[in-house]
């Protein structure tokens, strides 16, 4: 059973409070930078923080705490529960969970939740980051320190084309995608946003110098990093930098309702943020949806998956690349 | 604890997320009728993601809708951790961990005479006392959750908390998989218990913040969260070679149940849903069925034919592109040639990364042959669309694939002509 009170926000608090309390660390502001980092969004905090008002002031709900004061002499942690220890021991199994060099302490006995052929996943990319090499494993875990600690990063990486380049950059988050089930990191470098495929990586250590940016010529790089942003919050259509990169910022599509269609296209695009559905016909819907640059190629693919269900209306380039695509495959076919 | 900001069970915030998004058969209005809707608490929790539209009845369809690159956790596991419980409970689980914290053991005479003692309890006030089988039933129940550990001394039961696992060097590992695996709730509730320990050990060093997030996650999917407690009862079951009989909603709406065999969970990680593969105990056959329209998993026997069933279930499968088992009388055969349109175009490599269980033989330095025995040749088409401005050649020995694929062809063709119509 996985919905228990065991596990739940309110538990979580108090568990906060009494542990802050029971160490001495009394007062509305302990208790609240205790609370720091409830992985609840604020508003439910809000509902939190408001019922351990009672239990911070005046303590009667829970009987708790007496004026600010624990009832309890002590507030250890609770022990993972066996639910918790049987999924960490999955976990165990998968082939990723090597790049963060886990220990296995305490798990020895505990039965795996499942085991590894239990879920199938039949339409992943079939060139994930190779979870196996060493050379692979040692970069990803320089990587994961730089972002876990904010240091910079001298990296080399092969691009696309095989050219090397090189970045002394701040890292920002690891990027994964389960379709490809690939890593890239995010960084700024020079006031340009990078994102660095990490299987790509030639070498990588942690770096004192000044960011910098160096690309083989004639490899574009994105705008800087603040002109983007800038681009991002007041332009609504189509934006293409100096260097010929286009930025599409709105997808806008209609979906018939043929073929159940629209459910499948708003359950296939739910990752992406919708702006607005509207319904324009009898069986026809426009949505609009935020897309990211680097999305482009994709948003090919997906779009035209769904063949004359799917109409694109906007970006521009988008319906041009789909004519061409259309064209050149009636050509092909001789239609 | 006030119902108003907990649930009783998840299953009510399933159906309400199901019927009354725009693939469901309600909307808001339908619910709002309903004495048991429970639409101002997913609003209250999910309003930064919910989105509305009316359709031309001026009905209101819900759907979710997030930027996953923008979320650090997924917000439908908030439902996981709001589970209605009475105040007793609170003071049973915090007092519990005060009087065993020290690491001893105790019997339950000793648990509640200490209890008694704790001023958390008042026997002399009927909302602060408790019964002793109230107390038994809680320590049987955290046993089975495995926080405590029990052990019979003479003729009773002496408890102590259950061994602890260290997290030390577990919070990447555990933020990741939180978030990419099937049943990444549970990680959550540990991310929960390494968030607490980070924020205490803030606090006593005296620094602010939080810890901030190390991923970032493209082509995610949340939906599947809500069908957590469904999918441990399958997993459970398959580990256990059970037989279960599923409660299902079938296509027309109305309940059904019947008696299954789980195999295998089918994730699609291009799509976002998530299948079971059973034997169908009335069928006698294999079959897929979806796991947000299954309702309830109820346990059965365990069976010894588990092993077998399942081999044949994976011959059949092993020749299936994606999970529809709905016609497998014959295999249908499919090719298709792939040209790329220039060198270094990336077609050719993508062919070859997507094929499958297919076959890719190499013509050329630019064209490629892809060729796949498969139960369901329909199955395929939205990924052989996918190379169309790249398709030399393709051939299928099902002529309602082919039909179907130059018929959309020729639509989408006049559907992208500057002058053309709307479909």
């Amino acid at each position: 059973m996985i919905l228990h009170e065991v596990y739940s926000c309110y538990f979580d608090a108090v568990s906060r409070i009494l542990q802050a309390a029971c160490a001495g660390k009394r007062g509305r502001g302990c208790y609240m930078a205790a609370l720091s980092g409830l992985s609840l969004p604020a508003e439910i905090q809000e509902t939190v923080d408001r019922k351990l008002g009672l239990i911070a002031g005046e303590a009667d709900s829970y009987r708790l705490m007496d004026e600010g004061r624990p009832l309890v002499s002590r507030c250890p942690e609770m022990p993972l529960t066996l639910l918790e220890k049987r999924w960490l021991k999955a976990v165990l199994l998968d082939p990723r969970v090597r790049l963060f060099g886990v220990s296995a302490e305490g798990l020895e006995d505990v039965t795996p939740l499942y085991a590894p052929g239990d879920i199938v996943v039949y339409d992943r990319g079939g060139d994930p980051d190779p979870w196996d090499d060493a050379r692979y494993i040692e970069h990803f875990r320089t990587v994961l320190e730089a972002v876990e600690t904010r240091r910079c990063l001298k990296v080399s990486w092969l691009c696309r084309e095989g050219l090397k380049c090189v970045a002394v950059c701040e890292p920002d988050r690891i990027e994964y995608s389960e379709v490809d089930d690939k890593f890239r990191l995010w960084a700024d470098a020079d006031a340009h946003e990078i994102k660095i495929n990490i299987s790509r990586i030639v070498d990588c250590v942690m770096s004192d110098a000044p960011l910098r940016l160096d690309l083989p010529e004639g490899l574009g790089k994105t705008p800087p990093v603040q002109q983007m942003r800038e681009v991002q919050a007041s332009y609504r259509g189509n934006f293409q930098d100096e260097m010929g990169d286009i930025h599409p910022e709105a997808l806008v599509i209609e979906v018939s309702e043929e073929r159940r269609a629209l459910e499948r296209a708003l359950i296939h695009f739910s990752h992406f943020q919708k702006q607005e559905v509207e319904q324009v016909s009898e069986a026809r819907y426009r949505i609009r949806m935020s897309i990211d640059a680097d999305d482009r190629q994709e948003i090919v693919r997906r779009v035209v998956s769904f063949g004359p269900l799917v109409r694109v209306l906007e970006p521009a380039w988008l319906v041009a690349e789909l004519r061409e695509r259309i064209r050149a495959q009636m050509a092909m076919f001789g239609m | 604890m006030p119902a108003g900001d907990t649930i009783k069970d998840i299953s009510t915030v399933r159906e309400v997320l199901r019927e009354c998004s725009v693939f469901g058969d309600k909307t808001r209005e339908d619910f709002v009728r309903d004495p048991r809707h429970e639409l101002a608490k997913i609003d209250q929790w999910l309003y930064r993601y919910k989105h509305e539209f009316r359709d031309r009845e001026n009905r209101k369809h819900v759907f979710l809708s997030l930027d996953a690159r923008d979320v650090e956790r997924n917000p439908l596991y908030v439902f996981f951790k709001i589970g209605r419980f009475k105040d007793n409970d609170i003071r049973f689980h915090f007092g519990l961990l005060d009087i065993l914290g020290d690491g001893r053991e105790a019997t339950l005479d000793e648990i509640e005479t200490a209890l008694g003692r704790s001023g958390i309890f008042d026997a002399s006030n009927d909302a602060l006392s408790f019964e002793t089988s109230i107390l038994r039933r809680k320590l049987e129940e955290y046993s089975r959750l495995g926080i405590l550990r029990n052990r019979k001394v003479g003729r009773k039961y002496v408890y102590a908390l259950a061994p602890d696992v260290s997290l030390s060097g577990w919070q990447p590992a555990v933020s990741f998989f939180s978030e990419t695996s099937l049943l990444g709730v549970i990680g959550s509730f540990v991310c929960d218990r390494i968030a607490r320990a980070s924020a205490l050990a803030r606090l006593d060093s005296g620094t602010g913040g939080r810890d901030a997030p190390l991923f970032v996650f493209r082509h995610h999917y949340i939906h599947h969260a809500l069908d957590a407690e469904i999918i441990l009862g399958v997993l459970d079951a398959i580990g256990r070679h059970c037989m279960v009989t599923f409660g299902y909603l079938s296509k027309n709406g109305a309940r059904i149940e019947f008696l299954a065999l789980p195999l295998r969970i089918y994730q699609s990680v291009q799509s976002g849903r998530v299948h079971v593969l059973a034997w169908n105990a009335r069928g006698r056959c294999a079959a897929v069925y979806r796991a947000d329209r299954i309702l309830d998993v109820k346990a059965g026997e365990s069976v010894a034919w588990f092993e077998r069933t399942k081999e044949a279930a994976d011959r059949v499968m092993s020749h299936i592109w994606g999970v529809s088992l709905k016609d497998r009388q014959k295999m249908q055969h499919l090719e298709m040639t792939v040209r790329a349109r220039y060198r270094g175009d990336f077609v050719l490599t993508r062919l070859a990364q997507e094929k499958r269980f297919g076959n890719v033989v190499r013509v050329d330095e630019m064209t490629a042959r892809f060729e796949i025995d498969t139960y369901d040749a329909m199955e395929l088409m939205p990924w052989v669309r996918t190379f169309i401005g790249n398709i030399a050649d393709i051939q299928c020995t099902d002529a309602v694939f082919l039909d179907t694929f130059y018929v959309d062809l020729r639509r989408c063709f006049s559907m992208y002509q500057p002058e053309g119509d709307v479909g």
